[in-house]
C-alpha cells in the first residue's frame, strides 16, 4: 500500500531522498543557528538546539523508516521524540530571541500545546471508533506531533491579545509570523492526512500519502524558512525599534545576561566617532530590547552641571525621540534616592510609591497616565555621576536580571560619556586658543593705537611750545609785551595739556597694575562737582558751550578718594564739553539714592553709535579712529573713569538719548555702613576683612530693597542676654559700636521679646510706641522693625527707617523685610560658621548692582507701577500671602540675569542673529546661578528661572507648558511683556497702552495662561491705568501721591514759618 | 609789500597764530584756515603763493586738501608744505605722492620753516 509509486518524488525511495534533503538543509540551519548562538555565549540555547535537533531529525528518520517498512509501531514510537524535538526547539529559538520576563509566554505555548494536543487526539479518537488499534494509535501520534505547532499558534494569538491588552502595543505582524504559522499549520495537516492514508479508511490510500507526503516536504520547508529568516542573533545586532510578531514569544525568566554582540557594536560605533545622540539612542534600544522595557531614557550632564538631560530615548509605544519630563533630573534629586535605596553606584529601583513627588524627573510625561515602575541607574565617571539610565516598566515590579543588563550598557555608557567628554575639553581648549589668538592680535592693535594716539596727542603740545618758545627766543628784544604774555599763556595751557596726557598714562597704568593708592575720606560729591565745574567754566566759554549743575538740597557724602572723583567728573565733562557743538548743552546731575549716589552727565553732541556703546569703556579706543577725527583724546578718559568707579564699587555706563547727545550714568554706593567690629571673635586679617564687606552688603541690600535711608541688622547675643548692632547704614558709629539693647528695651527689644513686626506710620502718633523714642534718629516718621528669624528661633531683629521718597513706608514694604529674615539670617549664619564666603560675595555684589541697575533703567516709577499690576493680577488670582509676598520681591529681581548681558545684545533684539538670541536666552538661567547662593524662596527663584516659559511650551530656557509653570512666572511673563510694549525700544517706538493691552490679549491662550490674561486685563481697569509718554500712570495712585507731596509741601513751609 | 601771501592751515589755533606771527614778522602775507575744506576754498579765492598745510584735522584731512588743489588748474601750481606729526616714511611717500613740494615734520623750528618758505618762493621765481 505505501509502495504503490516508488518512482513517486515524494514517497517511496525517492521520497525518502526527498525528505532528507530537507532534514539535511533543517539540520544544517540548526547547526548555523547553534553556532551564531555559541558565538554569544548562549550555552543553554546550545545545549537545547543541539538536543531538540537530534531528537526531531532521528524522529523523522525513523518515520520514513517507519512508513517504508510499513510498520505502524516505529511510527508511533518515531512521534514522540519528534514532538518533543521539536518543542525544544522551538523554545530554544524563542529564549534566544528575548531574555526578561517571559515565563508566562511560554507556559502559554506549552500549556496551548498539550491542551490542544489533548482536545485533537480526543476528537480524533471520538470520531473514528471504528478504526483499528494500530491505525488508531498511529493516528494518535501524529496528532500530537501535529498539535504542537497548533499550540504553538494558540499560544502566539492568546500572548498577542494578553499583550495587547496590557501594553497597548500594535501588533505588527510580519511575514516571518505567518511563514512560521503556515509551516506549522501546513505540519499538522500533513500529519493528520498522512495518518488518515494509513489508516485504510475511505479516501485514504496513495493518493492520500503522496498529499500528505507533498504538504509535510512544504510544512518543513517552511520551518526551515522560518529559522533561517529569524537567526538568533538577529534582534540583538538588527536595527533598534524593529519588532516581529514573536517578540512577545515568551522566554525563560532571567536568563543569564551575558554581553553580546549588541555591546560590541556600540563599543565599534563609539571609537569610530559616531554622532552622540544616535549612540544613546541605541544605547536605549538596546537596554530596552534586552529588558522589555517599556521605555529607556539615558540622561547625562555636562561637567559641573547640576541637571541631567535627556540624551537618548527609546519607547515602545512611540518614537519620542525627546521625550519631556515635567521636573528636572538634578544631581541633588538622584543623590536623595541613591542614599534612599542605599546603593551609590548599583542600581535601583523605585515603584509608584517610591517614585513620590517626582515622578516628573524619571518618567516622561506622555507616559504620566501609565503606572509601573523603574530601574535607575546613575554611571559614574572620573568619581562623578555623568549619566543616568533609566528603565520603566508598566508592571508593578522591575523583572529580575534588569540590573545585570542595565551594567553591562553601563560600560558603553562609560565609554561615550568618557568620549564626550574629551571632545569637550577640546573643543573648549579650541575656544580658548582661538579667544586667546584674537586677544593677542587686541592687544597688538591696542599698541599701534596707543602709539598713534599718544604720538599725536603728545605731538601737537611739544609743537606748539617748541614753536613759541623758539620764537619768543628769536625775538625776545623785538616783541612787544603783551604778545609776550599771550604766548606764555598758550605754552602754560600746552604744558598743562602734557601734563594731563601724563598723568592719564601713569594713572591707567597704575590702575591697571593694582598699584593705584586709594585714600579714601569723606567727600562732599556735590562741592567736587562745582569745583571741577568752575575748572572747566573757560573751556565752555570758548568753545561756547552751555552747562547746567542740579545739586540735590541735601549734602551727598561719600567715603572716596577725593582725588580719583575730581579726576572722574573732570574726564566726564571734559569729554561732554568735547562732544558737545557750539550752542549746546551739557547737564550735570547728582542725585541720591537709598544705597547709592548717582552721577548723570549729559550732553547735545551725537551720541554714540549703539555698536559702540559698549566699547568706549575700553582703552585706547576712540569712536572715530581715523585721521580726520574732530576730536584729540588719548583714548584713556574713559577707561579711567571705568576704573575709577570700580575700585569704589561703583556702577558706569552709557545711553544715547532720544532728542541727542549721550548720558553717562555713574552709580557709587553711599559707604554710610558701620559694620562693628568683631572685636571678641576669632576673625582675623582677611577673614575679618570679609566678614565686613560682607555684612556692609547686607545692609545695603536692605536699605536697597526698602528705599529706605537707614538699615541696621541686630543680632540677639546670648552671653549677655541683649541685642547689638552688627552692621548699620546711615547711623551714628558711636551708637553703632557701643549700644546694647536689653531683652524688651525700646523699639528693637520690644519686636525681639514679642516676636511680632513693628510697622509704625507715623512714629509722634502712634499708641505703640512711646514719645520717648528719639524720633531724630528715625528721619521720617515711618519705619519698620521686624524679628529675624531662623526657622522657629528668633536670631535678632532688622530695622528701616527714612525712606528715600520721605514717604511712608507701606505694607508691601514690611513683607519686603519680612521675607528678607530668612535670606538674612541664613548669611549671617554662614558667616558665624567662619565659611569662607568670597566666592558667595562675589555673586552677592553682582546682584546688589544689578538689582539697583534693574531699578534705574525701568525707572523707579515705572518698577513700582509694574509690581503694583502683578499684585493686583496674583489678589485676582486668589493667590496666598506668600506667593504675594514672593511676586513682590521677584518683581525686582526676575531680570536680573539681563543685567549680566552685553548691553549690546539687550538693546537691539530686533536684528539678533541666531546666536545673539542663544546668548540672550540664557538670562534666566544667568539669574537663577547668581541668586542661587542667597537662599531665596522657591517660588522667587521659579520666577527667575521661567518667566519667559510660554504657556503653549514655545518659551525657553525649558519650554515649560501650562500647570508646569508656575502660576507667578505665568504672571510675570504677561506683565513682563506689557512692559516691554509699553517702554520704548532702541529702534521701536514705545505702544500705547491699549496697543499693548491688545498685543497681550491676542497671546492668551498662546504665549499666556488665558486665565492670567483675564486677570490682567481686569487689573488695569481697576487700576485706571493710561499710558503717558512711555510710562504707566495709575491714576488713582498718582492722586493719592499728589496729595501727599502737597500735604509734605505744606508742613515744610510751616516749619520755614516757624524758624 | 608783502613778499607774498602764504595761506597756513592747521586745526590748532596756537600753531596757526605762531606761524602767523613769525611768517608775518618776515614779511610775508598770511592768511589761515583751520581745516582742509576752508583751504581749498582761501586758496582758490586768495591764490597765495605757498600753502603751509596740516595731515590730520577734521572734515577733509591733509593729503585729501592737497589732491584736490593739486587737481584743480586754479590752484595747481601753488607750491604746498605738509606740516604734520607723521613722521614715518610712508606718511612722507603719500605726501610726494598726492603732490606735496616739501614734508616738514611737527615738533618744527619756525625759523627753518621761514627759511624753507625763502627757498621755495624764490626758486619758484
Amino acid at each position: 500500500m505505501l509502495k504503490t509509486g516508488a518512482e513517486n518524488i515524494f514517497i517511496g525511495e525517492a521520497g525518502t531522498v526527498t525528505h532528507l534533503f530537507v532534514l539535511v538543509l533543517l539540520a544544517l540551519s540548526c547547526i548555523f543557528r547553534a553556532v551564531s548562538a555559541r558565538r554569544e555565549g548562549g550555552r543553554k540555547e546550545l545545549g537545547a538546539l543541539t538536543s531538540g535537533l537530534v531528537l526531531f531529525v532521528a524522529a523523522r528518520a525513523l518515520g520514513l523508516y517507519s512508513l517504508g517498512a510499513e510498520s505502524e509501531g516505529l511510527s508511533l514510537l518515531a512521534a514522540f521524540p519528534g514532538l518533543a524535538g521539536l518543542y525544544l526547539m522551538i523554545t530554544s529559538i524563542v529564549s534566544g530571541r528575548r531574555r526578561g520576563d517571559y515565563t508566562p509566554l511560554r507556559k502559554t505555548v506549552l500549556g496551548g500545546g498539550l491542551i490542544a494536543g489533548a482536545v485533537l487526539g480526543g476528537a480524533a479518537l471520538v470520531l473514528l471508533p471504528d478504526s483499528t488499534a494500530g491505525p488508531a494509535a498511529v493516528l494518535t501520534g501524529h496528532l500530537f506531533a501535529a498539535a504542537v505547532p497548533a499550540g504553538l499558534i494558540a499560544g502566539m494569538l492568546i500572548d498577542r491579545v494578553r499583550r495587547r491588552a496590557v501594553v497597548g502595543t500594535a501588533v505588527r505582524a510580519t511575514g516571518g509570523f505567518f511563514i512560521g504559522a503556515a509551516a506549522a499549520v501546513l505540519l499538522a495537516v500533513a500529519a493528520m492526512v498522512s495518518a488518515h492514508a494509513s489508516t485504510g479508511l475511505p479516501g485514504g490510500g496513495p493518493l492520500a500519502f503522496q498529499l500528505g507526503a507533498l504538504l509535510d516536504v512544504m510544512g518543513m520547508f517552511l520551518f526551515l524558512t522560518w529559522l533561517t529568516l529569524e537567526p538568533a542573533g538577529k534582534r540583538a545586532t538588527g536595527a533598534a525599534g524593529e519588532m516581529t510578531a514573536d517578540d512577545c514569544l515568551s522566554a525563560d525568566a532571567p536568563a543569564p545576561f551575558t554581553p553580546g554582540g549588541r555591546m560590541m557594536e556600540i563599543s565599534r560605533t563609539i571609537v569610530s566617532g559616531g554622532r552622540e545622540t544616535d549612540i544613546y539612542r541605541e544605547i536605549a534600544a538596546a537596554i530596552s530590547d534586552e529588558t522589555g522595557a517599556e521605555f529607556v531614557v539615558v540622561r547625562a550632564s555636562d561637567e559641573d552641571d547640576e541637571r541631567f538631560e535627556v540624551k537618548g530615548c527609546f519607547a515602545e509605544r512611540n518614537d519620542s525621540r525627546s521625550p519631556a519630563f515635567s521636573l528636572s533630573l538634578t544631581r541633588e534629586r538622584l543623590g536623595k534616592y541613591c542614599i534612599d535605596a542605599g546603593v551609590a553606584h548599583g542600581v535601583f529601583v523605585l515603584d509608584e510609591k517610591t517614585l513620590g513627588e517626582d515622578r516628573g524627573a524619571f518618567v516622561p510625561s506622555e507616559l504620566s497616565a501609565e503606572k509601573g515602575s523603574v530601574a535607575v541607574m546613575p554611571v559614574r565617571e572620573a568619581g562623578e555621576e555623568r549619566a543616568v539610565v533609566i528603565a520603566g516598566f508598566f508592571r508593578d515590579k522591575v523583572p529580575g536580571g534588569v540590573p545585570e543588563v542595565l551594567k553591562a550598557y553601563g560600560i558603553n555608557i562609560v565609554q561615550i560619556v568618557g568620549r564626550e567628554i574629551w571632545a569637550g575639553r577640546t573643543r573648549k581648549r579650541e575656544k580658548e586658543l582661538v579667544l586667546c589668538k584674537e586677544e593677542l592680535e587686541s592687544v597688538n592693535q591696542m599698541k599701534s593705537n596707543f602709539l598713534s594716539i599718544v604720538s599725536h596727542e603728545l605731538r601737537t603740545p611739544l609743537t606748539s611750545i617748541k614753536a613759541y618758545t623758539e620764537t619768543l627766543m628769536e625775538n625776545v628784544e623785538s616783541i612787544e609785551t603783551d604778545t609776550v604774555r599771550d604766548f606764555l599763556k598758550v605754552m602754560g595751557e600746552e604744558n598743562d595739556r602734557v601734563i594731563n596726557l601724563v598723568d592719564n598714562i601713569l594713572n591707567y597704568s597704575c590702575m591697571e597694575s593694582g598699584h593705584l593708592k586709594v585714600e579714601k575720606a569723606e567727600c562732599d560729591l556735590g562741592e567736587l562737582i562745582k569745583e571741577v565745574h568752575a575748572g572747566l567754566e573757560n573751556r565752555m566759554l570758548t568753545e561756547r558751550v552751555n552747562s547746567e549743575v542740579k545739586l540735590p538740597r541735601t549734602k551727598v557724602v561719600l567715603d572716596a578718594d577725593r582725588e580719583l572723583i575730581r579726576q572722574l567728573f573732570h574726564n566726564l565733562m571734559s569729554n561732554a564739553i568735547k562732544f558737545t557743538p557750539e550752542g549746546g548743552r551739557v547737564t550735570v546731575t547728582l542725585e541720591e539714592e537709598a544705597a547709592a549716589a548717582r552721577i548723570v552727565v549729559q550732553d547735545t553732541g551725537m551720541g554714540i553709535p549703539e555698536d559702540q556703546l559698549e566699547k568706549i569703556f575700553e582703552r585706547f579706543h576712540q569712536v572715530d579712529a581715523s585721521d580726520t577725527r574732530e576730536h584729540g583724546g588719548s583714548g584713556l578718559g574713559l577707561a579711567i573713569c571705568k576704573n575709577i568707579v570700580e575700585w569704589h564699587d561703583g556702577n558706569i555706563w552709557v545711553e544715547n538719548v532720544k532728542e541727542a547727545g549721550a548720558k553717562f550714568t555713574v552709580m557709587l554706593p553711599m559707604k554710610d555702613i558701620i559694620v562693628r567690629h568683631a572685636v571678641s571673635s576669632g576673625f582675623i586679617g582677611a577673614v575679618r576683612f570679609e566678614r565686613e564687606r560682607y555684612l556692609t552688603l547686607l545692609v545695603e541690600m536692605l536699605s536697597g530693597f526698602l528705599q529706605a535711608r537707614k538699615a541696621s541688622i541686630m543680632i540677639f547675643d546670648p552671653r549677655n542676654r541683649t541685642l547689638q548692632v552688627v552692621a548699620a547704614k546711615g547711623l551714628d558709629p558711636e551708637f553703632v559700636q557701643n549700644t546694647r539693647i536689653e531683652v524688651g528695651e525700646r523699639i528693637a527689644g520690644k519686636v525681639f521679646a514679642e516676636e511680632e513686626a513693628l510697622h509704625v506710620l507715623d512714629i509722634e502718633n502712634d499708641s505703640k510706641v512711646s514719645r520717648s523714642n528719639n524720633t531724630a534718629f528715625y528721619g521720617t516718621k515711618s519705619f519698620i522693625s521686624v524679628p529675624l528669624r531662623d526657622g522657629d528661633d528668633v536670631i535678632g531683629v532688622l530695622n528701616v527707617a527714612d525712606h528715600v521718597d520721605n514717604r511712608e513706608f507701606t505694607e508691601a514694604d514690611r513683607e519686603i523685610l519680612e521675607s528678607l529674615g530668612p535670606v538674612i539670617s541664613g548669611m549671617v549664619k554662614k558667616l558665624d560658621a567662619y565659611e569662607t564666603v568670597s566666592s558667595n560675595f562675589e555673586k552677592l555684589k553682582d546682584v546688589m548692582k544689578s538689582i539697583l541697575h534693574i531699578r534705574e533703567v525701568w525707572g523707579a516709577r515705572n518698577m513700582l507701577n509694574f509690581t503694583m499690576i502683578a499684585m493686583s493680577v496674583a489678589r485676582r488670582l486668589n493667590l496666598d500671602e506668600k506667593s504675594l509676598t514672593a511676586l513682590r520681591m521677584g518683581m525686582s529681581m526676575y531680570d536680573l540675569g539681563m543685567m549680566k548681558i552685553p548691553r549690546s545684545l539687550r538693546v537691539k533684539k530686533e536684528s539678533l542673529n541666531e546666536k545673539e538670541w542663544d546668548k540672550l536666552r540664557e538670562h534666566p538661567d544667568l539669574g537663577y546661578s547668581l541668586l542661587s547662593p542667597m537662599g531665596l524662596d522657591e517660588r522667587i527663584m521659579r520666577m527667575v528661572r521661567s518667566h519667559h516659559e510660554n504657556y503653549d511650551g514655545s518659551g525657553y530656557p525649558a519650554g515649560l507648558m501650562k500647570d508646569e509653570i508656575s502660576i507667578e512666572s505665568r504672571i510675570i511673563n504677561v506683565v513682563d511683556s506689557f512692559r516691554a510694549l509699553i517702554m520704548p525700544g532702541p529702534y521701536r517706538r514705545c505702544f500705547s497702552m491699549d496697543e499693548a493691552k491688545n498685543e497681550i490679549i491676542q497671546g492668551a491662550g498662546t504665549r499666556f495662561d488665558p486665565k492670567v490674561v483675564g486677570a490682567f486685563v481686569k487689573s488695569l481697569h481697576d487700576l485706571g491705568a493710561r499710558d503717558d509718554r512711555c510710562e504707566l500712570v495709575f491714576d488713582a495712585f498718582e492722586k493719592e501721591l499728589e496729595a501727599k507731596e502737597t500735604e509734605q509741601e505744606e508742613t515744610v513751609a510751616a516749619v520755614k514759618e516757624d524758624s | 609789500m608783502a613778499k607774498g601771501k602764504i595761506l597756513v592751515v592747521d586745526d590748532e589755533v596756537n600753531i596757526t597764530q605762531i606761524l602767523e606771527f613769525s611768517i608775518g614778522a618776515e614779511g610775508y602775507e598770511v592768511i589761515t584756515a583751520a581745516n582742509g575744506e576752508e583751504a581749498i576754498d582761501k586758496a582758490r579765492r586768495e591764490q597765495p603763493d605757498l600753502i603751509i598745510l596740516d595731515i590730520m584735522m577734521p572734515k577733509i584731512d591733509g593729503y585729501e586738501a592737497c589732491r584736490i588743489l593739486k587737481a584743480n588748474p586754479l590752484t595747481k601750481g601753488i607750491p604746498v608744505v605738509l606740516l604734520t606729526a607723521k613722521g614715518r616714511d610712508i606718511d612722507k611717500r603719500l605726501g610726494y605722492e598726492v603732490g606735496a613740494t616739501d614734508y616738514i615734520i611737527k615738533p618744527f623750528s619756525p625759523n627753518k620753516l621761514v627759511d624753507r618758505i625763502h627757498q621755495l618762493l624764490v626758486g619758484s621765481r
